[in-house]
């Protein structure tokens, strides 16, 4: 006879007796290792996204930011393969909604389409979650209003004013929590961005733009 | 009209099936603060009156309508269907579904059809008001889709064109613009024989709360 248990970490599938799915700890460990990302609404038609993009002189620098429709961007922290699948079925997602909606398709509903997809790779045997959290950022298609949406490795996807995912990200979170308040105009933004992301990843010398990749979305 | 040689049941050049094609006149027409969508309650096979009491103006929710004409069945499945989809897009998004969205998808799904050999047999006029104003759309069996001022649709199509090609202009009243839909229609019920038995119709306006149901006995 051999031992028939099943470690509690063998799936996702698996719950562990504490209630946790000990693979999706480990998938939001890996988007941890990913460099950092933070997505911040400055006011109702302006928004900032911020990705540092690890500097390699052998290495062209890889947009840290993409984009998915007009004025609609994603910043994704965690394993590259995992947030460029995410990153492209994103796309497809927003041009699909166009074809049978003749609309551009919302932060939120683009949100729960990419939620929902990483959901099921926590609940489907055989499949890992996701390496990889995103952060969404667009404007509502009705009023206009800047929009943001975190979504989790295991699928959770809620609105945000303020949030950061990838290295550093509860040190990040925490002083944005201090930090932030709405009404930022550009530059003041980008300066306290830089200096939170060097003080959480312990930098000796402050971080600039070199290193931090920022993108200011404004609705027209 | 076009012909589906592949497919008998709606070959037109066949005389067997052309009472599949039904008969009847709808019309849609822009005025200064919404749209009116009317259409008479005949239903005909041939020339046999099938009903006198058909339902050919549908609203799809509370700001947008669509009139039929064309195969019942077809048109019945695509409003049960549509309002079943424009609720989902208003909770999957937060906000409600332009009549665009409505025309878009409608659109999708009948060219989706047409293309592989099944087509809806309907022309369809969608309109209604939303955040950007009001609109009219005017579908076909192949899914085309146009954004129209006025248009008409069905056996009466011509005659009520005619009417409101002559007499429509942007900025009617709403009583104006009821009075030239009658006018339309009721010019394709004289002269349209698959077209008569009185006229529904539904008005959304800016200006009122509810959209504005009625029925005109002749």
């Amino acid at each position: 006879m051999y031992d028939q248990r099943v470690p509690y970490d063998k799936s996702a599938a698996i719950w562990s007796p504490d209630g946790e799915l000990v693979q999706l700890s480990y998938a939001r460990k890996a988007s941890e290792r990913g460099a950092a990302a933070i997505g911040m609404i400055l006011d109702e038609k302006t928004i900032l996204l911020a990705g540092e993009t690890l500097f390699d002189p052998l290495i062209v620098r890889p947009d840290k930011i993409q984009k998915i429709d007009k004025n609609l961007f994603v910043v994704a922290a965690g394993l590259s393969t995992d947030s460029n699948l995410l990153i492209s079925q994103a796309r497809i997602v927003a041009q699909q909604h166009r074809l049978i909606y003749g609309e551009k398709i919302s932060v939120r509903a683009l949100a729960a389409r990419l939620g929902n997809l990483m959901a099921r790779h926590t609940i489907t045997g055989g499949l890992r979650p996701f390496g990889t959290a995103l952060l969404l950022a667009g404007f509502n298609p009705v009023n206009s209003i800047s929009e943001l949406f975190f979504v989790d490795n295991g699928g959770s996807y809620f609105a945000v004013n303020a949030y950061a995912a990838g290295s550093g990200n509860e040190r990040i979170i925490d002083s944005l929590r201090k930090e932030y308040k709405s009404g930022f105009d550009v530059e003041t933004a980008k300066k306290m961005v830089l200096d939170i992301v060097t003080i959480a990843l312990g930098k000796k010398d402050p971080l600039t733009e070199k290193e931090v990749e920022i993108h200011i979305l404004r609705e027209d | 009209m076009m012909n589906y040689p592949t497919n008998p049941l709606f070959d037109n050049n066949n005389a067997n099936n052309m009472q599949l094609v039904k008969g009847t006149t709808g019309l849609a027409l822009k005025f200064a603060n919404g749209i009116i969508i009317v259409a008479d309650r005949r239903a005909s096979m041939g020339t046999f009156v099938a009903s006198k009491t058909a339902k050919k103006v549908h609203k799809l929710n509370e700001y947008t309508a669509m009139g039929i004409a064309g195969l019942v069945s077809d048109a019945q499945s695509l409003i049960d269907v549509m309002k079943a989809e424009l609720r989902l897009y208003e909770l999957e998004n937060s906000f409600q579904p332009t009549i665009r969205v409505a025309g878009s998808l409608l659109a999708t799904i009948i060219h989706g059809s047409y293309r592989r050999f099944q087509p809806y047999w309907v022309q369809l006029l969608v309109g209604g008001i939303d955040r950007r104003g009001s609109h009219i759309y005017v579908l076909d069996p192949s899914g085309s889709i146009s954004e129209e001022d006025y248009f008409a649709i069905g056996s009466g199509t011509l005659l009520a064109i005619g009417v409101l090609e002559a007499m429509w202009k942007p900025d009617l009243t709403k009583a104006k613009a009821k009075e030239l839909a009658l006018t339309a229609l009721k010019t394709a019920i004289g002269r349209d024989t698959a077209t008569g038995n009185g006229i529904d119709g539904i008005i959304f306006s800016t200006k009122d709360e509810v959209a504005e149901e009625f029925h005109v006995e002749l």
